[in-house]
């Protein structure tokens, strides 16, 4: 755990070159993807990106028009057992039948997974507070996820996968769910993939990251090294221009006179080279929060 | 839209135009056929006495079309209650048009029914019981949105206006006696009591929703409660997932099948006693009941079939589709259920009848005939064969998951066949009429075969179905094929036809255990 | 140990966990041989990813502001080593930095400067006198 992952294991999820039509609309277009085991890939994108859509194919609930899916190198359409029996899967909409209790709730998925521990599933359980014989649509909504989420974590399943787990859901089970995402990366070879356009908690868990922009990867990077290559410089110039020049790696460009804000993909110590060269001072280098790297990649 | 009342019923037009036509349609469309067929065969008067309950059977049944395409037509008042307008002035407007479109809908299908059969039918008393009816049903369902008294208030509100309405038509205890051609002041006066007190409680329902009071749920009657839905014992983990899995489906929706069959023997005891109370009736009635387990397989099959997460959506809802569980060990799951359901069913009304025939004996002095004249022993496992068939054939294709495709479908089908049987019926001549209708049987059997082997095929291919259940079903179709050919059901000449359609309803009963593996599939994996 | 991690200034988590305990050590509130808590505990405290805290023990433990030792745990090193005593004159440049740039901007002597650290100093140590 100590070292940064990629290890030399299989990739948990190896998606190539799938595309997805639904009518005209095109979701997913000869899109390539791979999550390495261990390791919390943290999957961002607009709505409608494709995200689920993506998810989806991961958990065979599309089938690939084109191109292959392989999760633990099985095909998850052909072998749902042996795919599905190893992922814990807390869906956008927590969709759980309305008239189960909730100690029925974890009876009945404890039969599908031979993983399943009953001791940690009880200490979660009363972690989250939900009442044994509470009908699930009695919950609350923060309520109903904690329990989609016990039920997804209690058989301490080899990847995890969230779609938009924090959507309309208070501080506090936005706490829990970030929490049981750290916990359950802490423990080896497992890994968590999730989805979420709530970009700062990706930025404080992800290891990787993918954007994905009108179903394609826009940016496949490890965290850290996103962080590092992005960086708003502003620059001064000795006159006043109407249009700057633009470096090499320019995402977006704001400002007026002879100051001007870039914010550019690259090594702060390039830039700045490069910032020399065409005789700019560097007033200012910041490193920017993921969300603003978002937004400037999906503009330029 | 300058005013409330405008929208209102520009609303009405724009979202149910469509419906509201179709409903009048049908309300001329099949009566229409009925009485094309009663012509060709020979009845000439329709305004002869005996003609008095089919009328009253047709009229409700286009009243029930009518109302259903109101409902269709408008959407709840819940969506209106932050805007500014009163509850009274909401209701009123809610109520009034479609109340007004109704007696319209039902007026002109019968002037129109009258001017092309000359069958007589009255005009002005079915159309204002028809407002008044849409009225108070409205009335029941706003006010008891959500609060579990929907079923018995519907059930009181229809069971009163369906007692009332006989009695225009003679007295209530016995035999409908004359058309209800005049309609007496006590009536209207009746009638307009009726809908000011719909419109009443109504005002008063919908009120209570929008302040958000609601009434108090037969959920939370504790008693009830843990009748209706016990807390399992504790402790008690299931043995694998399937079984897990089968627990799933009896709750959710296996007992739908006997509580609807228990409902109807109920339910159908109660008519007897209202409009006959001969034994003979009763013993007939209960043994036709073998048909009312039919229709609760029909209608088991489709609430079995569908795996939704809502009721109007039928493609697979995350969380069933999520289970680690091949395809054809759900669908297996999900037969299973039915047929437990089924059969228990089965046992229910097999049950009624037996304790009916037995106190009739005890109470009668004459013995009388265990079976009427006609049928014979196969006629009970027919009824089960039957309605294990309807069930299937329901769940595998709500199973498909596709709510509109399946509608599309079951209308075509619906308008196909009432097409093909009006043609045959007025084109061609008696002799060949006559043989269309029985060959109609054998096309669709023959059909229903090829079917049957294709879908076999096609899971196979995708490895959805194992030989064993291929054997299974093989053996099954030739045992109930052969027991179809040992009863002796028609004459000979009849034979060969009657039994290709056995035949084929045998591929039928068959058919799900590779067609719901399909479907299911096909529903999951998209 | 009070960590506060923010997102929004885009400053990479690890290194505002570097900072901060750089600064606790610095000012005395983490003293010397005090265990600071395991990776993965801190990690789910802070809910940052466990892979980021290492990453962030392993700056400190290269600027020789703590140390790891076999058994279990890291550990605050001492004061005295000299690579801890080199990031605390570099916390006092920085500080030092901003005081000279800000008086040049509101335009006071550096002479004038002095004089008032010089009269700060002797406040301060007259008052610890009287104590």
């Amino acid at each position: 755990m100590h070292e940064p992952f990629p290890s030399s294991a299989p990739p948990v999820v190896d998606i190539r070159r799938v595309s997805r039509r639904f009518g005209d609309k095109t979701a997913l277009d000869d899109l390539s993807l791979s999550v390495p085991r261990g390791g919390v890939f943290g999957l961002i994108g607009g709505n409608g990106a494709g995200k689920t859509t993506l998810i989806k194919h991961v958990l065979g609930l599309l089938k690939a028009q084109s191109g292959t899916v392989a999760v633990f190198g099985l095909d998850p359409v052909q072998n749902p057992v042996g795919t599905l029996g190893r992922i814990g899967y807390l869906s956008e909409d927590r969709d759980l039948p309305n008239w189960m209790r909730v100690g029925e709730l974890m009876r009945y998925t404890q039969a599908f997974f031979p993983n399943w521990d009953e001791r940690y599933a009880e200490e979660l359980r009363e972690t989250f507070d939900l009442d044994v014989s509470a009908k699930v649509k009695e919950l609350s909504r923060g309520q109903r996820a904690r329990a989609g989420l016990l039920v997804a974590l209690a058989h301490r399943p080899e990847l995890l996968i969230l779609d938009e787990p924090s959507s309309g859901l208070d501080p506090v089970v936005r706490r829990d769910i970030l929490g049981a995402i750290i916990r359950t990366i802490a423990d080896e070879g497992r890994t968590v993939l999730f989805s979420s356009h709530l970009l700062d908690e990706v930025e404080r868990v992800a290891d990787r990251v993918a954007i994905i922009h009108q179903g394609r990867i826009v940016l496949t990077a490890a965290m850290d090294e996103i962080k590092d290559t992005h960086r708003r410089m502003t620059l001064r110039f000795q006159h006043p221009l109407e249009r700057p020049p633009s470096l090499v790696g320019t995402l977006s460009l704001a400002g007026e006179g002879a100051e001007w804000t870039y914010i550019c993909s690259g090594e702060s110590g390039q830039l700045r080279s490069a910032a020399e060269a065409i005789g700019a001072t560097v007033v200012g280098d910041a490193s920017l929060t993921l969300d603003e790297i978002f937004v400037s990649r999906i503009n330029a | 839209m300058r005013s409330i009342p405008q929208t209102m019923i520009w609303e009405l037009w724009r979202h149910g135009r469509w419906n509201l036509i179709a409903a009048a349609l049908g309300a001329i469309a099949m009566p229409a056929f009925f009485f094309a067929v009663l012509r060709q065969e020979g009845v000439v008067d329709f305004r002869d006495s005996s003609q008095i309950t089919m009328h009253m059977a047709l009229l409700l049944m286009n009243l029930a079309m009518f109302i259903a395409a109101g409902f269709g037509a408008q959407e709840p008042p819940s969506r209106f209650y932050a805007l500014p307008v009163t509850t009274a002035s909401l209701v009123a407007w809610r109520m009034f048009p479609v109340m007004t479109v109704t007696a319209l809908l039902s007026a002109m299908s019968s002037a129109v029914l009258n001017a092309a059969f000359g069958v007589g039918w009255p005009i002005l008393g079915p159309a204002l019981f028809s407002a008044v009816l849409v009225a108070a049903v409205q009335s029941a369902i706003w006010s008891t949105d959500k609060s579990g008294w929907e079923v018995p208030v519907m059930a009181l509100v229809t069971g009163c206006a369906g007692v009332w309405f006989k009695s225009c038509y003679g007295a209530i205890t016995s035999q409908p006696s004359f058309f209800w051609t005049e309609v007496t002041t006590v009536e209207i006066a009746t009638l307009a009591a009726f809908a000011a007190l719909a419109y009443c409680v109504a005002v008063n329902g919908v009120s209570r929703a929008r302040r958000g009071d609601t009434l108090p749920g037969l959920g939370m009657i504790p008693w009830l409660d843990r009748l209706l839905d016990p807390a399992p014992a504790s402790g008690a983990s299931f043995r694998s997932a399937a079984h897990a899995q089968s627990w799933f489906e009896w709750r959710q929706k296996g007992r739908l099948m006997p509580a609807i069959t228990i409902f109807g023997i109920i339910a159908g005891c109660c008519i007897w006693l209202i409009s006959s109370r001969d034994a003979t009736t009763l013993y007939e009635g209960i043994l036709a009941g073998g048909g009312l387990v039919s229709a609760a397989g029909l209608l088991g099959g489709l609430v079995l079939g569908n795996c939704g997460s809502s009721d109007a959506d039928l493609s697979m809802g995350q969380f069933l589709a999520t289970r680690p569980m091949t395809s054809t060990e759900m669908a297996r799951t999900i037969l299973k259920t039915g047929a437990k359901g089924l059969l228990l069913a089965w046992i229910i009304w097999l049950a009624a009848l037996l304790t009916i025939s037995l106190v009739l004996r005890a109470v009668e002095a004459a013995p009388r005939p265990l079976l009427p004249r006609g049928i014979e022993w196969w006629y009970f496992p027919a009824s089960l064969v039957g309605a294990w068939t309807m069930m299937g054939l329901m769940a595998w294709v709500s199973l498909a998951g596709r709510s509109k495709l399946l509608l599309q479908l079951l209308a075509g089908l619906f308008i196909t066949f009432i097409a093909i049987s009006m043609l045959a019926k007025l084109a061609l001549s008696r002799q060949a009429a006559q043989q269309f209708f029985v060959g109609l049987p054998v096309v669709v059997a023959a059909l229903s075969t090829i079917g049957t082997v294709m879908a076999f095929v096609a899971a196979r291919r995708r490895g959805l179905v194992g030989w064993p259940t291929i054997y299974v079903a093989v053996s099954f179709w030739a045992t109930l094929s052969a027991v179809a050919h040992a009863a002796d059901v028609m004459q000979a000449s009849q034979r060969p036809a009657v039994l290709a359609t056995m035949v084929g309803i045998a591929a039928l009963a068959v058919a799900p255990l590779a067609t719901a593996p399909l479907a299911l599939a096909w529903n999951r994996m998209r | 140990m009070q960590l506060h991690i923010s997102t929004d200034d885009g400053v990479p988590i690890y290194q505002q966990i570097v900072n901060q305990v750089k600064y606790l050590v610095a000012s005395g509130r983490l003293s010397p041989g005090e265990e600071l808590p395991p990776i993965r505990v801190l990690a789910e405290r802070l809910l940052v990813n466990p892979n980021t805290v290492a990453r962030a023990y392993r700056e400190l433990e290269t600027a020789g502001i703590v140390e790891k030792r076999r058994t279990a745990g890291t550990y605050v090193s001492d004061q005295g080593s000299p690579l801890a005593r080199r990031e605390r004159i570099k916390i006092l440049t920085q500080r030092i930095d901003s005081l000279l740039a800000e008086a040049g901007q509101m335009d006071i002597a550096f002479e004038d400067v002095v004089k008032l650290i010089e009269q700060r100093h002797s406040a301060m140590q007259s008052h610890r006198r009287q104590e």
